[in-house]
């Protein structure tokens, strides 16, 4: 994917036509600290939950976009996505002054989708202390 | 092209490098330093005139019913700058924010309005980091509040102004960014605080009998209104700071703020992510926007070399003369390099996107790279040189008004293509019986699109079908307007440089030196990369290389087939070639 696998990745996502039948999740922004991922990874892991000619990224539920961005975690062997609604973002981003404080922003205010494989990988680690 | 073993070279005098007072260009933000040292900060300021003074309403207004411009605290004390500027010799300017400014906290306003953060076409509430690393949040001034305010701090500013015998002209700041191929102002807004005031205005026009019934379900429709709504709102501004502010007023600017577009927050915010090579291409797209770019935003640890050297080349005292609304200053205009235009693209916001689909942004942005303006309309100066202009025009965005500007332009030699797609019939018509009255010759081709070119004199309307354009693939669009504009027979010097090498002409007229040459035309290239780049300007006729400025990390080899530009990373340099007929 393109970055360092220490990196924490954030995704940011909007409801379409909430409470409604057509109602849809967006992703706004996915992103690493060192830049937009890479479109050609995420399109390729898209595909599997495309289910119309939209340009975005577009799910028909939350859990969807939960399970894509888990994918794209460990695709990237990133240890953690941290998602995020706009709702959260908006309330987060009235409360910073800096930018120290706007990196926290997905930290403090976003749901996190750990690594599974990188969590077991830490679990290794401690493993050669403990064992 | 005259081949020079040892080119002469030149360098520019280097200025100093300013702090937090001067964050870019000719800004100055008085209130980041005590006043007892703004004698010395503009002593030492030797940038482009004037020097913009941006006006905070937050800082001279802490509660709704007081003003203070020095009376209280001594760092909102404008006539004490006024007077020091003066005393100094200085200009200056003073800017008032007309838009959430992304350069000032809370956009500039008065904390006690800051209510309803502007949100962006994502539903994302919009900021921006500053130079500082502070994180400015906008707020939405669809705000009735905010509209009211306004109105009675301008009204305030004007008395003091008067009251102080301060004359310095004041332009209004519309903050803008570039949002792909068109610019956004930081106005536009989908608030709350924009809804409710869109609701009332949906009412009014029902009420008035203006608005269809069904217009809810028409969503092209309600964006048309939507954004009349948002001009009307805009206009309001305007209008109230022209008349409170009239012995000052000097008009509206459109500035564009690099580093500011709302989704650059997440660049920036990462030590990791940000490279000054991204802002290059923002910077010129301002140019081709007839935005008056500027780096304010942008910290000291961005703006080094080479991008530092691409603003101080583009945004020049002859560029910012340019775009303020006085005529006195034509003489220095035409003696300073100035970005070469060889096309005027004449549309709405909207209509960028047209000439976005026909694959001429396209075509431009090979052959001419920055070198073309999108444009509401082309106004026709008095005075103005014959056959010097070429513009293209939507038929579907033609008025009678602008039907009548287009022919104006043909009388004058221009040169016009008009894409006839969608133009009204009464237009049409009134286009041929143009054509039959004046007895005009009128050739007609069918290469992709039928085309007809009906001239007059030197001037000529070339029409074509966009329709025809539309399912084609990139290589025939870029034939087809290769074919159309090789008719104009442009002087041009091509430049073939590596990917991430940003170039970008600018001219001036020949000096009392220079009379074998009716002009000096000067590409600047810029290695934006940390890899060793190359470039080459092939030979033409009609040029001659002249000499190399503020050659940096670069070598430069002439040879007959044209000039080698050799860059390592970082490297810049602009040549100089005389152009003859």
């Amino acid at each position: 994917m393109n970055m360092r696998s220490n990196l924490q990745l954030n995704l940011v996502y909007r409801i379409l036509n909430e409470g409604k039948e057509d109602s849809n999740v967006e992703v706004l922004k996915f992103f690493s600290d060192t830049g937009p991922l890479n479109p050609k990874k995420l399109d390729d892991i898209y595909q599997k939950y495309r289910f119309d000619e939209s340009e975005t990224l577009l799910f028909r539920t939350l859990e969807e976009m939960g399970q894509f961005a888990l994918e794209v975690c460990q695709e990237a062997g990133a240890p953690e996505v941290f998602v995020l609604s706009n709702v959260d973002y908006n309330i987060g981003l009235d409360t910073c002054n800096n930018v120290r404080a706007f990196r926290e922003i997905f930290r403090r205010y976003g749901n996190v989708i750990e690594n599974p494989d990188q969590s077991r990988k830490k679990g290794n680690i401690f493993n050669k202390f403990f064992n | 092209m005259v081949g020079l073993e040892d080119p002469l070279q030149l360098t520019t005098p280097e200025t100093r490098d300013y702090d937090t007072v001067f964050p870019g260009e000719n800004w100055f933000f008085f209130w980041r330093t005590s006043p007892s040292l703004w004698e010395s900060k503009l002593a030492e300021y030797t940038g482009p005139a004037p020097i913009f003074v941006p006006i905070f309403w937050g800082l001279h207004s802490e509660n709704p019913d007081q003003w203070d411009f020095g009376t209280y605290r001594p760092e909102t004390d404008l006539k004490k700058l006024y007077e020091t500027a003066r005393a100094l010799g200085k200009e200056i300017a003073l800017l008032l924010p007309l838009s959430p400014a992304p350069f000032l906290p809370n956009g500039g306003l008065p904390s006690y309005l800051a209510r309803t953060l502007v949100i962006d076409e994502d539903d994302l509430a919009v900021a921006a980091i500053d130079n500082d690393g502070r994180l400015n949040k906008l707020f939405s001034f669809f705000d009735p509040r905010v509209f009211q305010g306004f109105r009675t701090f301008t009204a305030g500013l004007g008395r003091f102004l008067s009251e102080n015998a301060i004359g310095c002209e004041i332009y209004g700041v519309d903050s803008s960014f570039v949002d792909g191929n068109s610019s956004k102002s930081f106005f536009d807004d989908k608030s709350v605080a924009f809804e409710r005031g869109f609701s009332r205005y949906l009412v009014q026009l029902k009420e008035e009998g203006s608005l269809a019934s069904n217009i809810q379900e028409n969503s092209s429709a309600m964006a048309e209104l939507k954004h009349n709504y948002s001009e009307q709102i805009k206009s309001l501004y305007e209008q109230a700071a022209a008349e409170t502010l009239a012995p000052n007023w000097s008009g509206a600017l459109k500035f564009g703020f690099i580093g500011g577009a709302p989704q650059d927050i997440f660049g920036r915010s990462s030590d990791l992510w940000e490279h000054a090579g991204g802002f290059f291409t923002p910077l010129f797209k301002m140019l081709t926007m007839e935005l008056i770019p500027s780096s304010v935003l942008l910290s000291p640890d961005i703006k080094k070399e080479p991008l530092l050297k691409a603003l101080k080349d583009v945004v020049t005292d002859a560029f910012i003369r340019s775009h303020l609304e006085s005529g006195l200053y034509e003489d220095d205009h035409l003696s300073s390099f100035n970005p070469v235009v060889y096309f005027e693209l004449v549309s709405s916001a909207q209509g960028v996107a047209h000439f976005e689909r026909t694959g001429l942004l396209n075509y431009l942005g090979r052959q001419y790279p920055w070198a073309y303006r999108s444009v509401r309309e082309a106004k026709l100066e008095q005075d103005e040189e014959y056959g010097a202009r070429t513009c293209f025009y939507l038929g579907s965005e033609l008025d009678p008004t602008s039907f009548n500007q287009m022919l104006k332009l043909l009388m004058n030699g221009s040169r016009v293509f008009l894409d006839v797609a969608g133009m009204p019939n009464e237009l049409e018509k009134k286009l041929s019986m143009f054509t039959v009255e004046n007895n005009l010759k009128v050739e007609t081709i069918n290469y992709i699109s039928p085309i007809e070119k009906i001239q007059l004199g030197e001037g000529a309307i070339i029409t074509y079908h966009s329709d025809k354009l539309a399912d084609v693939s990139v290589i025939k669009k870029l034939n087809f307007w290769e074919t159309m504009t090789a008719y104009l027979k442009i002087k041009h010097l091509s430049v073939q440089a590596d990917d991430d090498v940003f170039f970008f002409w600018t001219s001036r007229a020949s000096n009392a030196y220079e009379l074998d040459y009716e002009e000096i035309r000067r590409v600047s290239l810029y290695n934006t990369t940390s890899y060793k780049k190359k470039a080459h300007i092939v030979s033409a006729k009609n040029f001659a290389f002249l000499k190399t400025i503020d050659q940096r990390n670069v070598e430069v080899k002439s040879t007959p087939i044209g000039i080698d530009v050799q860059m390592l990373p970082g490297g810049s340099v602009s040549l100089d070639f005389g152009f003859y007929e």
